[in-house]
């Protein structure tokens, strides 16, 4: 923080002798000094431009939803999940956001679901555990994943995950189970895997080259078991037979898991953009809690270690209780994020305006709606101010959720103060 | 991750772990390889999407790809009109923001005392950089292409010649870019300024320098490479948005001319444009009977320019913390 300059009042000393002070020191000067209380000036204003865009913001989405405001029919645009901006003639337009607001808070609860043990875990290991080379390039992955485009995410998703999901949920019943035997497989490569590996392979290695290939192969082993091995699971199917399929489906119906009639009938749904979300918010929860984890003053650490605790529990019982707001700030960041995101959940989760009632449902949030809906509106109709009401409610949520996780922040250094 | 293996001491010595340390050393193990899981299931499958992607793209990686113009919606040719948009649209943007961003994050670190206004803009800083891109879109759309331009025509257009009106395009998606990119500068900016030791400023101020002087000759010389940091992550998210340029100006196809300056300049600032992402975005759902290989073209592409920009970036980190001599 700045720190008082010389030419500042001093105690004891008039305003004309600092200001005759302070010429003396600008004898030498050029035109760049000779501006300096005009500069001074638009420095000051800069300073306040966060403050005046934010305010900005807020006034222009206003000045264009406020003709609705009164219009608006709110208790209906809470409730209703009727979202027919454009009706067919002679019925009256309805906006019901409710189908729209359980969207986006729907994508985002599997997202943070995704991503919260996903990016605390790696959070912890990349500043805990990791050392030297790894550690270095693991944060260098994760800040370039967090730089990837959502545009892009979004073009993952539907062309590359989405298909994926379709496979493993759709022709009613049966891949579901694939998926199930799949992951069981590439979790039994993986646990077996990994005691052979620190038996024979690494016990003795001498480079730390020896040790990341062995990771790297584990790692491989894993992904390909888990994405590898469907026909294997499909054929295990047709050996077990039908029976066990059947039933295992309509427990799935049953829990929501898969829709009844049909499947996933497209690609693009709630599972597929939950997951696209979930890995763009694990960049900014795994940055943002690496950073509070680092926060906590070494002390600490060595006060642990000196107890007897090893790492783990050292993690556990001191790291993340006495990091506790940083990583519930980080995880509301994460959250924030994820509501706001637009390009990646467009694509990815498919366009349909209804209640979700199965984790492959296709659904549609706020934000995706805005970006679909706005180009094909007629400047000033009720229609398009709708849009921007919308867009009034997505900047309080994530205003909202900013500012509380900043107070969450700030309350961790007052105490790490006092 | 060398854990110990305890198993193997004797029995008779008497530091030996007991079988309650050893369980508890191997679930400590244990969470461990879950944790290297995370980070092994967070980095392999996007490193095999991202494989995927180049693999299936392959075939138009060419650098006719790059320099000639979309025909035919996209369906074939190159991408040269939307790679000029985007450069053209980051160049604009920067423009604006790169002097306001600056100028804010010395502002923080420089001028501004603990107390409640500096409070605020701390909290709108973070709550600016939280605002969703779509949210910005309508900001765009609300201040600058329906406030703003309407204000231009009426006094620069000629009212009986349309083709001198300003239309949304350039200046107003750079303004709005702009705007969403000033709390990333100025986050970063301020982490450069503050690396800079109080000292440094304290023996300037003692040789008699005023603030102005003590920043323009101490401060920003020796945070500018940390500056420059921030303006290259600002440049990667500029060229990769899309929702902020939805309505703000960006088309989905805009026929440029082939050769000559016109294809080097083809934009003017009052006219809509096409972007990278935009591109993407529009041949991705748009168009129907898109070839796949185009749509993988495209993404692999701005994949590549925004990896390449990011890596310029994490470089100049690295070449700074290694000559850093205080």
């Amino acid at each position: 923080m700045a720190v008082p300059h010389p030419n500042t009042l001093r105690s004891g000393e008039d305003a004309s002798s600092a200001r005759i002070r302070g010429a003396q020191t600008r004898r030498n000067s050029n035109l760049f000094d000779l501006l300096e209380k005009p500069i001074e000036l638009v420095i000051r204003l800069c300073g306040w431009s966060c403050i005046i865009g934010l305010a900005a913001i807020f006034l222009f989405i206003f000045r264009e939803a406020a003709p609705m405001v009164p219009k608006l029919d709110w208790v209906h645009f809470f409730t209703s999940p009727r979202w027919i901006p454009n009706p067919a003639e002679g019925n009256e337009p309805s906006f019901g956001a409710l189908a729209l607001i359980v969207g986006t808070f729907a994508t985002t609860f599997i997202a943070l679901a995704i991503s919260v043990p996903l990016g605390l875990g790696a959070a912890v290991y990349i500043a805990e555990f990791a050392k030297g080379k790894v550690k270095e390039t693991l944060k260098i992955i994760v800040e370039l994943l967090a730089a990837i485009p959502s545009i892009v995410w979004g073009f993952i998703g539907l062309m590359v995950l989405g298909p994926l999901i379709k496979d493993i949920f759709s022709a009613p019943i049966q891949p579901i189970w694939g998926i199930f035997i799949r992951s069981f497989l590439g979790l039994l490569i993986g646990i077996l895997l990994i005691p052979i590996g620190r038996r024979y392979l690494w016990k003795n290695a001498g480079t730390k080259v020896h040790i990341a290939l062995c990771w790297t192969t584990i790692a491989v082993c894993l992904t390909a078991a888990f994405f590898g091995l469907a026909p294997l699971g499909s054929r295990f199917e047709d050996f077990v037979g039908g029976w066990l399929s059947d039933a295992w489906g309509s427990v799935m119906v049953k829990l929501h898991l898969a829709p009844s009639e049909s499947g996933a009938a497209q690609g693009t749904n709630l599972l597929t953009g939950g997951i696209i979300l979930a890995l763009m918010s694990v960049p900014l929860i795994v940055s943002l809690s690496e950073d509070a984890l680092r926060a906590v003053p070494d002390s600490f650490r060595e006060a642990a270690l000196a107890l007897g605790a090893n790492p783990w529990e050292t993690v556990r019982r001191v790291l993340f209780p006495a990091a506790r707001n940083g990583l519930l700030a980080a995880c509301m960041l994460g959250m924030g994020r994820a509501i706001g995101e637009t390009m990646a959940v467009l694509l990815a989760t498919g366009h349909n305006n209804r209640i979700p009632e199965a984790l492959t449902d296709p659904v549609r949030t706020m934000t995706a709606t805005i970006a679909a809906e706005m180009g094909e509106t007629v400047h000033g109709s009720d229609h398009y101010r709708t849009l921007f009401i919308l867009g009034i409610v997505l900047f309080v949520i994530t205003c909202g959720v900013n500012i509380a996780s900043d107070l969450i922040v700030k309350g961790v250094k007052k105490a790490n103060k006092a | 991750m060398d854990s110990g293996t305890t198993t193997s001491l004797p029995t008779d010595n008497p530091f030996a772990a007991s079988e309650f340390e050893i369980r508890k050393q191997r679930g400590a193990n244990r969470n461990q390889w879950i944790m290297f899981g995370f980070c092994a299931v967070l980095v392999v499958p996007l490193v095999l999407i991202l494989v995927d992607i180049f693999a299936k793209a392959a075939p138009v990686l060419s650098w006719h790809y790059i320099w000639d113009n979309p025909v035919n919606k996209g369906k074939e040719g190159g991408l040269w009109a939307p790679l000029v948009g985007t450069f053209y649209l980051v160049i604009g943007s920067l423009l604006f923001v790169a002097p306001v961003g600056i100028f804010a994050a010395i502002y923080l670190n420089e001028y501004a005392k603990e107390g409640p206004l500096n409070r605020a803009i701390s909290i709108a800083v973070t709550s600016l950089a939280g605002v969703p891109s779509i949210v910005h879109a309508l900001f765009g759309l609300g201040a600058f292409v329906l406030g703003m331009l309407p204000a231009i025509n009426r006094f620069i257009a000629d009212p009986d010649n349309p083709k001198s009106r300003w239309e949304a395009g350039l200046l107003t998606a750079s303004l709005t870019i702009a705007v969403m990119n000033l709390p990333v500068i100025i986050t970063s900016a301020r982490e450069a300024l503050g690396a800079v030791p109080i000292a440094f400023r304290e023996a300037c101020w003692n040789l008699g320098a005023s603030r102005w002087q003590t920043i323009r000759t101490i401060v920003l010389p020796n945070s500018l490479s940390g500056i420059l940091t921030g303006i290259i992550l600002t440049v990667s998210r500029a060229a990769g948005e899309t929702a902020p340029i939805l309505f703000t100006g960006a088309t989905y196809f805009k026929y440029i001319a082939d050769q000559g300056w016109a294809k080097i300049f083809p934009y003017s600032i009052r006219e809509p444009f096409v972007a990278m992402s935009m591109h993407l975005h529009v041949i991705s759902t748009q168009i129907s009977q898109m070839p796949e290989v185009m749509r993988y073209g495209a993404a692999a592409i701005l994949i590549a320019l925004i990896l390449f920009i990011n890596s310029f970036a994490i470089g100049l980190r690295v070449w700074l913390r290694g000559r850093k001599r205080w």
